[in-house]
């Protein structure tokens, strides 16, 4: 445990503040679908203003030492010293998150999102842009299975069916180094989906950046399997004669600092490939792509 | 839906937008953060609590601009959607 200080006065005046925040935010509503993104931040930060720090404050008011501990003053204010609830461990040191912490993280906004891409809306003309993410040095922090037990049912089940379908999603979290962040401004019309829209190259920013990458994949695959030889076999031996499979993504980054995104240079250099680029569109627009969100 | 009604709803959604960004720029989330830093409180928990009490301050303004950016696609579909000439009518 470590030692904090603080000025009774002014401590009083900020847990006002906060609650007057948090009751702003949470009078701050709005159906409208364009500002689904907005309203979601302003409930993170309504939540996490009243559930984390407004308790913090009280708590440290209503602490032993504001009762009953020692008064020292420095500089002529009245500082009050009270034991710190958090070990004296100072600023985490960046990409050093466990992936519950980036979680963690991510719930109570202490992470805070790249900007989403613009959405056209579907109106087609209307500029929309895209997010690529090429890693410079690339480090798993880790990854959970989210398939439902329903899916894993329906995936074991598949074995021993003619006709079978398996789906996974999973959650993984990467610690991107020096990642070139690519904003590419497209206008919506119509397109070749694997070769993508053309891009105005003159409004493309690019920036580099460290973070994390919250990617949610989804994998599915449909097959027609026969089994193995002439009579009675096995009904897990089969071999699948059709397979499609399709996989999509979305995902999120968190940089470690505000980005700087700066208008693209004419000079030649060495660009890596691209490997995840988002838009905000509900349905990925060129083979590929991602979708903006978790 | 006639063209002057999509428009109207476009101008409508923009007003919207911007009065919903101008409300998160009122919210005293974005100035809490003033009132946390060492003149009140020193320790690792006081500064983490500055620390994401400017967080949220950062998100709340991108998202102010994202909303203000929206609206003015909004009014830039509803100017153009206004300055497209009238379709012509079936005259018996």
């Amino acid at each position: 445990m470590g030692l904090l200080a603080y000025d009774r006065a002014r401590l009083d005046a900020l847990r006002i503040a906060i609650e007057a925040a948090r009751d702003d935010l949470h009078r701050i509503r709005s159906d409208d679908s364009a500002a689904a993104e907005a309203i979601r931040i302003v409930r993170n930060s309504c939540r996490t203003l009243g559930d984390i720090h407004l308790p913090r404050v009280q708590a440290v008011l209503n602490s032993e030492a504001m009762t009953s501990g020692p008064r020292v003053k420095l500089d002529g204010t009245g500082w009050v010293f009270a034991t710190d609830p958090q070990p004296v461990y100072g600023p985490q040191l960046p990409g050093a998150r466990s992936f519950d912490e980036v979680l963690s993280g991510i719930r109570c906004g202490e992470l805070v999102p790249l900007a989403a891409p613009i959405d056209a809306n579907g109106r087609a003309g209307s500029l929309y842009t895209s997010i690529a993410l090429a890693p410079g040095n690339h480090r798993p922090v880790g990854q959970q299975d989210l398939t439902s037990d329903a899916l894993k049912l329906l995936n074991f089940l598949s074995d021993g069916l003619p006709v079978g379908w398996r789906e996974t999603q999973t959650l993984t979290i990467s610690y991107l180094t020096n990642a070139r962040v690519t904003k590419s401004v497209h206008v919506l019309t119509a397109y070749d989906r694997d070769s993508g829209p053309d891009t105005l190259i003159d409004e493309t920013e690019e920036a580099t950046m460290s973070g994390y990458l919250v990617i949610h994949q989804a994998s599915a695959t449909g097959e027609v399997s026969v089994s193995i030889g002439p009579g009675e076999q096995d009904d897990t031996l089969s071999y699948p004669i059709i397979s499609e499979s399709s996989t999509r993504y979305s995902g999120v980054f968190y940089p470690d600092y505000a980005p700087d995104f700066q208008p693209l240079t004419g000079e030649a250099r060495f660009v890596n490939p691209d490997r995840w680029t988002f838009t905000t569109s509900s349905a990925p627009m060129v083979d590929g792509w991602g979708t903006w969100g978790l | 839906m006639s063209t002057s009604a999509q428009v109207d709803q476009l101008r409508a959604r923009a007003r919207h937008l911007r009065s919903l960004s101008g409300k998160i720029g009122a919210s005293h989330a974005l100035s809490v953060h003033g009132l946390a830093g060492p003149d009140t409180w020193v320790g690792p928990t006081p500064q983490s609590c500055y620390d994401a009490l400017l967080a949220i301050r950062r998100q709340l303004q991108a998202q102010q601009q994202s909303l203000n950016g929206t609206a003015r696609s909004f009014d830039r579909r509803a100017d153009e959607l206004e300055s497209q000439p009238p379709a012509p009518r079936m005259v018996s």
